[in-house]
């Protein structure tokens, strides 16, 4: 080979081997910044903890109920399918048509979307089964196969032949069969215009397989699916020739397939809702050809076998309906500004301040007040039966004409049936302000069968015409009774607290000078119960007017009984009782406040406003900072005396508490010094690395001895992406500890997240499901080595069009709140702490993320803030998960009057926050203003390091101005102080023990990406030496 | 002295290298060293290719491939890391391909003028003529 040839050679090596060197080392960098992704995907841990003595012994803190995944399984089941028959709402059902005669009476479940009913939602709330690992999901089908009811099987057949039609949808990379909806993170400024519905044309039936169900039972599946980053709008079309007025009304091809089955049938037809999202059943329940009406909502990988139970008799429905169904979706007034709506100077417009980059440019404007869901439907209607107003105005009228509830309302929030009867007598109501207040209520069974009754106890407050906005009618809480026989009575106490039914007076300046204060104004209260809000409404009009006389019923089922609805009169207003540390913290949020007279509020003083969308707004001034991400700033300060990297000789082992006995007892008190002295022990370096990297593996934090710790994933359990399987986050290093699963164990890569979602557990009005569920999904916390669950949703239902209400309870705030305490008190029984989420007021996804939500403050503390209030206030340990959207104009994060004077002055919220997925771009949700707000850490990987606007903390040159503002170090500490309180008081701590010692150790993966670094760089000082080597021979030769 | 084939394919690599400086603008999520490593690229390929074609072959001058190659290796590579989530969202459908549009754009006309450099190194820029 010539010389320059072989000098020409090594050259092009070189240039390749530096390349590939070059490449290598920064994909490692990059693997290591996302290494509990790869951990969490490949199976590999970057700690273990080890014990270098025997001070504690049993280290198992957290035990486990069950002695194997297989009991664990078995009994999530059994309990989904529990909660699926409870929460299975009966809404109609003529000449007792349900339940089905077992065995005796033979069924055709019509509709394609039988073969793939939405079972929970896509993306941080699917229930999709490992199928490869065994696990299968229970469809409509084969759960009534499994009742033994004997099912038309040639149209089962028949609608397998229309696989390609079955609507589907894209979640990471796998197409979902269920679901027409798909995710999306990025920014629209078009509305999603498709919608599959899923079903079929009507000439598609042959008359042959039509014949096959003739002389059967026809149940009709109907469904909606729901999605996160997803929501409804008008502009939607079905890519088939299928056509709807609006995407929750039916659609035509629904109603062909409903006329299909009254025509072959034995002329028994039910209908069974399979969907969270309300959808518009006005016609069906006006129609006498359909017998029966059962709302399922979306239960889950197991919940069919519950409905199947309702459907065949085996359980007596029990279930209340969650939200409000609407004759039409958009006559509440929450639905008059939901949608896309722009700055007019927003970043697409010539000159704006404004940037794409800002994320910045949409806005909603919750103009119903405090008027969401049944809290409107049922207001209006007290003010038009009692004459109050101009309720009657044709304005929010779906007719065009006059008002009336009668023509709004198919099925009021809270209403279900039963297949017995019940009566209830509300005996008493002991109200105690500043107290525990009690209600007692006898219930009776007064059919031929046996079943439970929920009741509801309703409040309504004095209300003033022009005084402060009061709903006529508001839940305060629940209870559910045991299985009664026939004849049989039970008398159930409702525990309730009149701060949940004080109005939040904005106006009102207190002796300390500072404004907003919880008012309850003197008057009249009526408590009441009934089977629903409008049957509670109902029982306090007849029993303030004395009649029930010219009241409307809706459903031919309701009893309207005054003696249901109890006095209470309190004899002067109290401002006091429940204002102790509360003063505004929301004003921002009002958009009338930013831009006077810019909204016109949903009000009882004048029902015809609140219907005209807000014209479109410019940001002001006053706007611009918090719009372009600027709430905050480093600045120099000595505010604080700050330390880190202390040497006091603590870890966070010493933080834990134990009895004389030796048993844990949880961690120390909050305000004890001790927690100072520990956070002390922590590193700056250590401290932004965790805050800045909050991912759903925090990572480790040597210095005070805390391995990384597992949060996941989400309403329904912990959902496969992030989990794949029991086995998923265990390391064989952790092989003695009690609740190991390895990689050999039948259920290790079994799917975790299988529970109904969030409605259906409320629509069972029964806490102790909520509390067992969470106690559940806290056991597979200890069987998966995970100690958070990223859930529950606590949103409220605001706006229908919202499809991911499947993540959140239910339109109400208190059926919200008590559901949220409930399922966080039985994950914390397992040390599992919930993740409450999103805080607060994202009550839309499209372009959630930096959305500015506009809403008052009366009507973020009365509804969506009420629902957060139980848990974050309450004595069990949670996280708290903020919201993508900005509160006003600032990320719901960075807004101090959010994340610091409500939750943390007003609640006493001692658990951890961090942000929601920042993904690359979102500066706005960026660290210096969430961290300074009290926002806590950022559930982030790459977008620390892209943050144009702030860069990473750790960059040289920020870290100096960090080191420099004390008050910002201070936040930085309390919000570890947060986390580490409840790391200290969680399942994380097993295993632990002032004796261990936290090691990291190298994965796999990092070790190859270490040999290819150093393989290529060898390689290319080979070939640079080759080449300087051939370059001399070939000068030499010259 | 003789330019070879790889001095045209440096000079072409460098024209991308200014290329790619521009399209970074696009890109939705950024590094701030990215923009000055094809800069470094591109200036060095000027200087280097200008003194070359008026002085000779330059000691060292035909390393200069191989400095590009490593330059605009080291530039794509760090870009990947802020889009590397985005990157992902959209191969798994849940982001729209316009999120990465911009950056797929810039790499692959940055991996074309990694290209090139790697093929010029092998001839170098420049031969002496005996």
């Amino acid at each position: 080979m010539k010389k320059d040839t072989k000098e020409g050679l090594f050259r092009g090596l070189s240039a390749i081997f530096l390349s590939l060197f070059i490449l290598t080392m920064c994909l490692t960098s990059v693997a290591n910044a996302n290494a509990a992704i790869l951990n969490r995907q490949l199976g590999t841990t970057n700690y273990i903890t080890r014990k270098t003595g025997d001070s504690v012994t049993d280290t198992a803190y957290f035990k486990p109920e069950f002695n194997s995944v297989e009991e664990v399984e078995a009994a999530k089941r059994e309990l989904a399918a529990s909660i699926a028959a409870e929460g299975s709402v009966l809404l109609k059902n003529t000449d007792s048509a349900l339940p089905l005669s077992s065995g005796s009476e033979a069924v055709t479940v019509w509709g394609l979307n039988s073969l793939f009913p939405t079972l929970g939602g896509m993306m941080g709330s699917p229930s999709n089964p490992t199928t490869d690992a065994g696990q299968s999901a229970v469809g409509i089908l084969d759960a009534l196969g499994m009742k033994g009811v004997q099912i038309n099987g040639e149209m089962a057949g028949f609608y397998g032949q229309f696989f390609d039609q079955v609507r589907k949808s894209n979640l990471f990379g796998a197409e979902i069969p269920g679901h027409s909806l798909t995710a999306s993170f990025a920014t629209i400024s078009e509305p999603v215009d498709t919608f599959q519905v899923g079903e079929l044309s009507a000439d598609t039936y042959t008359p042959d397989i039509l014949a096959t169900a003739d002389d059967t039972t026809a149940i009709v599946l109907l469904t909606r699916d729901s999605s996160e980053a997803a929501d409804f709008n008008d502009s939607m079309t079905d890519p088939s020739d299928n056509t709807f007025e609006r995407p929750l009304a039916l659609s035509a091809y629904e109603r062909d397939l409903i006329a299909l089955a009254k025509e072959h049938s034995n002329g028994k037809v039910i209908i069974l809702l399979n969907t969270d999202s309300v959808m518009e059943v006005e016609e069906l329940k006006q129609d006498a050809d359909i017998d029966a009406i059962l709302w399922t909502g979306l239960p889950g990988m197991y919940g069919m076998e519950g409905v199947a139970d309702v459907l065949v008799g085996n359980a007596n429905p029990s279930g209340r309906m969650v939200d409000t169904y609407a004759v039409n979706t958009k006559s509440a007034p929450a639905m008059v500004n939901f949608g896309l709506n722009t700055y007019a100077n927003s970043s697409a417009t010539a000159g704006s301040p404004l940037t794409a980059d800002d994320l910045a440019d949409y806005y909603y404007v919750e103009s119903q007040g405090i008027y969401i869901g049944y809290k409107y439907y049922e207001t209006r209607y007290e003010d038009q039966i009692l004459k109050q107003g101009n309720a009657t105005a044709a304005d929010g009228s779906t007719t065009g004409s006059a008002w009336n509830y009668a023509d709004e309302v198919s099925y009021p929030f809270g209403y279900g049936m039963s297949y017995t009867t019940f009566t209830q007598e509300l005996e008493s109501v002991d109200v105690q302000v500043g107290g525990t207040s009690t209600a007692k209520v006898k219930v009776t069974n007064t059919g031929a069968v046996a079943g439970k009754d929920v009741v509801e106890l309703y409040v309504q407050a004095p209300y003033t015409a022009g005084g402060l906005e009061k709903s006529a009618i508001q839940l305060v809480n629940f209870g559910k009774t045991d299985v009664l026989e026939p004849g049989a009575s039970q008398e159930v106490t409702i525990e309730f607290d009149a701060r949940y039914f004080a109005s939040y007076d904005e106006t009102l300046v207190k002796a300390d000078g500072t404004a907003g204060a919880w008012v309850l104004d003197a008057g009249d209260y009526y408590f009441a119960v009934g089977n629903g809000a409008h049957n509670a409404i109902n029982n306090v009009l007849a029993a303030k007017t004395g009649s029930a006389n010219g009241l409307i019923s809706i459903n031919d089922d309701e009893s309207i009984n005054p003696a249901n609805a109890i006095r209470w009169t309190l004899d002067a207003t109290d401002s006091e009782t429940y204002s102790a540390g509360v003063q505004n913290a929301m004003q921002d949020a009002d958009l009338n406040n930013l831009i006077p007279g810019a909204v016109e509020y949903t009000t009882r003083t004048d029902w015809s406003k609140g219907w005209t969308p807000v014209a479109q707004i410019t940001a002001t001034e006053e706007m611009l900072p918090t719009l372009k991400n600027v709430s905050h700033q480093l600045k120099a300060n000595s505010d604080y005396e700050i330390v880190w990297g202390a040497d006091n000789g603590l870890t966070l082992a010493d933080m834990m508490q134990f009895d004389e006995a030796g048993n844990y007892q949880g961690a120390i008190a909050f305000d004890d010094p001790q927690w100072d002295s520990l956070i002390s022990e922590i590193t700056l370096e250590e401290a932004i690395n965790f805050l800045e990297n909050c991912t759903d593996e925090f990572d480790a934090i040597g210095s005070i001895g805390i391995s990384n710790v597992y949060a996941n994933d989400g309403p329904l359990g912990f959902v496969n992406d992030q989990v794949p399987g029991y086995s998923a986050k265990w390391d064989p290093s952790l092989s003695d500890e009690p609740t190991y699963v390895g990689p050999d164990d039948p259920y290790a890569k079994w799917t975790l997240a299988c529970m109904p979602t969030e409605p259906v557990v409320a629509a069972t009005y029964n806490q102790a499901l909520a509390l067992r569920e969470g106690q559940l999904i806290g056991e597979d916390g200890l069987w998966a080595n995970i100690s958070g669950l990223i859930g529950p949703g606590v949103n409220l239902h605001t706006a229908a069009y919202c499809a991911r209400n499947h993540e959140y309870y239910s339109e109400d705030a208190m059926l919200t709140n008590r559901m949220a305490v409930n399922m966080v008190n039985g994950l914390w029984s397992k040390g599992t702490f919930g993740v409450m989420k999103h805080f607060a007021i994202n009550d839309m996804e499209y372009n959630r993320s930096g959305l500015s939500t506009f809403v008052t403050e009366q009507s973020a503390r009365e509804n969506g803030l009420r629902a957060f209030q139980g848990a974050a206030s309450g004595d069990s340990l949670c996280g708290i998960m903020s919201a993508y959207n900005r509160v006003g104009t600032t990320f719901a994060g960075g807004h101090d009057g959010l994340m610091t004077q409500i939750l943390r002055n007003e609640w006493g919220f001692d658990g951890w926050v961090e942000t929601d997925y920042a993904a690359a771009g979102f500066d706005y949700m960026n660290w210096t203003d969430n961290i300074y707000a009290g926002g806590g850490g950022l559930l982030c990987t790459t977008a620390n390091y892209s943050s144009s606007a702030h860069g990473s903390m750790s960059d040289p040159d920020v870290i100096e101005n960090v080191k420099s503002d004390a008050a910002f170090q201070h936040e930085m500490q309390l919000a570890l102080k947060h986390f580490m309180y409840t790391f200290a008081s969680s399942n994380a701590m097993n295993g632990v023990s002032p004796d261990s010692e936290i090691v990291r150790v190298s994965t796999w993966w990092q070790n190859a990406f270490t040999a290819a670094n150093v393989v290529f760089g060898a390689l290319t000082v080979l070939s640079f030496a080759g080449c300087v080597m051939a370059g001399r021979k070939r000068e030499n030769a010259q | 002295m003789k330019k070879t084939f790889g001095f045209y394919l440096s000079a072409l690599s460098a024209v991308l290298a200014v290329v790619c400086v521009v399209l970074y603008g696009n890109v939705l999520a950024t590094a701030s060293v990215v923009r000055p490593l094809f800069i470094i690229s591109a200036v060095l390929s000027v200087i280097v290719l200008a003194l070359t074609a008026a002085k000779g072959e330059l000691p060292g001058g035909n390393l200069l491939p191989v400095a590009c190659a490593a330059l605009c290796m080291g530039a794509i590579a760090v870009s990947f890391g802020p889009m590397a989530s985005t990157v992902v969202f959209v191969f798994m459908g849940m982001s729209p391909m316009s999120s990465a549009q911009g950056y797929l754009i810039f790499a692959g006309v940055g991996c074309a003028a990694w290209l090139l450099s790697v093929i010029a190194a092998f001839p170098g820029i420049a031969k002496k003529t005996v």
